[in-house]
């Protein structure tokens, strides 16, 4: 990784401060939220943004801003929590097909290629209507969509690793394959992957707003930026506000992680994802 | 390829306080929900390699029909989106490939992240807000106007949002793609020698090498078009366009699993035909493939 060069990129840099400053507030939820994002308030429905609710409230009357600041733990919980479980499959499973070939291979390229000709969220669709998901179902459903990217990644660069001389040494050493593979190859492989991983994280959002936003999310009350656009639809109209700012939320962080993810390929000079 | 579990059992069924265990029993039989999952699984591939992929719980008729009904519209979505997509993807990556400023390649990379990072049902919700709701300039929704007599222009006019909002998505894909391929092909020896014949940088690359890296972008097409099917499906939702992603979501609310399934299965098999067809048609184009 080259820090200097991920520096000298502006948007790079405003990515992931964005980033730093959404974590932070979705951290400090529970003591920065001006009020409980679940209290109903009927005498305030539906109040424009203004000065006691700055991003105004829903249908209930809860307030807007305090629910965002808890749905963003919720959502970026939820793109971590998937983004690493899809990358640690897909690196597992591309590391060992790539390194091994064989029927391995065969196997992890057949279940890639079968998953990667389906459409992500039709599957995910499927899997939340039939599941009703809590958090953590949520997040290994969605995992278990995303990962063949990460696999096809690491399958390639083994692939290119496996014949390199050190690899060829530490097999002379007589050192055993799973150890060759995990502490000499998979460490020469992390840069790309961890471009590939920010854009998924990108990718892994979008789908999740998107899941939630057709109602096969989590259930309600526990908002996430996509169901609180769910919750939201039939005030459209009347309500433009409750419209606008999860959506703004939502293009704010994948934009912010796509970012990030296109310096990180460029200060490792075009290399990766 | 496709190996899709069979769904889930018609327990839908068993909600209903009016079914008795009787009748209910029955229906198990009737659909063959007695028997072991591993004989279900083998009769349902079986019917299905035979063109049977069983009745639509909701609508009373084959579900290859129901799903063939709503493939048309999502054909036209994704079409026109993907038109959209590449024609101003590939006009910015030329943009960016050939401009050697730095300000033009930043913006136009600015522009296109921005462009891949907003939900589809977000932008559409508030196209359809601020376009339909309050200005009246659009359709709020669906194929045409109810009652009119289908024109192309009605129905234009109906796609165009639709597909403005989901196309917008992959412009960033396919500018990458140009952009990337510009560059490379700028070193390449036709180019150079192009411009050793007289002709200046942009003339040289636009007709010398563009076409060089339009040709792959036909196999990214295949790649592409599961994401692009997937965008389609929420898209379909907030425009209310009768396709196969308003059919899945409409299915699994009331769970129609025949139709669900058959709504998957049409997607796999659309990547598939695409992929084989991009193939074909590399093949056609560039005839270097042919002796590979």
């Amino acid at each position: 990784m080259r820090w200097r060069a991920f520096l000298r990129q502006p948007l790079g840099v405003a990515g992931a401060v964005v980033l730093v400053l959404l974590g932070l507030a979705a951290l400090a939820a529970p003591w920065i939220a001006p009020f409980d994002p679940n209290a109903i308030d009927l005498r305030a429905m539906q109040r424009s943004p203004g000065a006691a609710h700055w991003l105004g409230t829903d249908d209930l009357g809860r307030d807007v801003l305090a629910r965002m600041l808890f749905a963003g733990r919720i959502s970026l919980l939820l793109a971590l929590a998937v983004t690493v479980l899809a990358v640690g499959i897909g690196t597992v499973l591309g590391a060992v097909a790539g390194f091994f070939g064989g029927w391995v291979d065969r196997l992890v390229s057949l279940a890639t290629d079968a998953l990667l000709s389906l459409p992500v969220l039709g599957l995910a669709m499927v899997a939340g209507s039939v599941l009703r998901p809590n958090l953590w179902t949520l997040a290994v459903v969605l995992a278990l969509v995303s990962w063949p990217t990460l696999s096809r990644i690491t399958r390639a660069q083994m692939l290119t690793l496996r014949e390199r001389t050190y690899a060829e040494a530490a097999r002379a050493l007589g050192l055993p394959s799973r150890r060759v593979l995990f502490r000499h190859l998979l460490p020469n492989a992390v840069a790309p992957l961890i471009v590939a991983a920010t854009l998924l994280a990108a990718q892994v959002m979008l789908v999740e707003s998107a899941l939630s936003f057709l109602g096969y999310g989590m259930r309600p009350p526990t908002p996430s930026w996509g169901g609180m656009l769910n919750e939201a639809q039939a005030f459209y109209r009347q309500s433009p506000w409750l419209a606008v700012f999860p959506g703004l939320a939502i293009t704010v962080t994948v934009a912010a992680l796509n970012f990030v993810g296109d310096a990180l390929r460029a200060s490792m000079g075009g290399r990766g994802g | 390829m496709v190996h899709l579990p069979k769904g889930g059992p018609a327990d839908v069924y068993a909600a209903d306080p009016s079914a008795t265990p009787e009748a209910i029993e029955r229906m198990k039989e009737i659909w063959g929900l007695d028997q072991p999952l591993h004989v279900q699984y083998a009769r349902w591939v079986t019917r299905l390699a035979q063109g049977d992929w069983g009745r639509s719980y909701v609508e009373r008729r084959p579900a290859i029909d129901v799903v063939a009904d709503r493939l048309g519209p999502t054909l036209r979505l994704t079409g026109a989106a993907l038109l959209v997509g590449l024609s101003a993807g590939v006009a910015l990556g030329v943009l960016a490939g050939v401009s050697r400023r730095p300000a033009v390649q930043h913006a136009v990379r600015v522009v296109a992240v921005l462009g891949m990072s907003v939900p589809t049902f977000w932008s559409g919700a508030i196209v359809l807000l601020v376009f339909s709701s309050y200005l009246r300039w659009i359709p709020a929704g669906g194929l045409g106007t109810i009652g009119a007599a289908p024109t192309a222009l009605d129905a234009l006019w109906h796609l165009a949002a639709p597909a403005l909002v989901l196309g917008s998505v992959y412009v960033a894909q396919w500018m990458r793609y140009v952009q990337a391929g510009l560059d490379s092909v700028a070193e390449d020896d036709f180019v150079r020698t192009a411009r050793a014949k007289g002709l200046g940088r942009v003339r040289a690359l636009l007709r010398h090498g563009l076409p060089n890296v339009l040709l792959p972008l036909v196999t990214v097409l295949g790649l592409e078009l599961p994401r692009l099917l997937s965008g389609a499906m929420v898209t379909e939702v907030v425009f209310s366009w009768p396709g196969i992603g308003r059919l899945l979501h409409g299915s699994l609310v009331a769970r129609d699993y025949p139709v669900v399934l058959g709504t998957l299965i049409v997607a796999a098999l659309a990547v598939l035909i695409v992929n084989l067809l991009t193939d074909l048609l590399y093949g056609a184009l560039d005839p270097r493939v042919r002796y590979a």
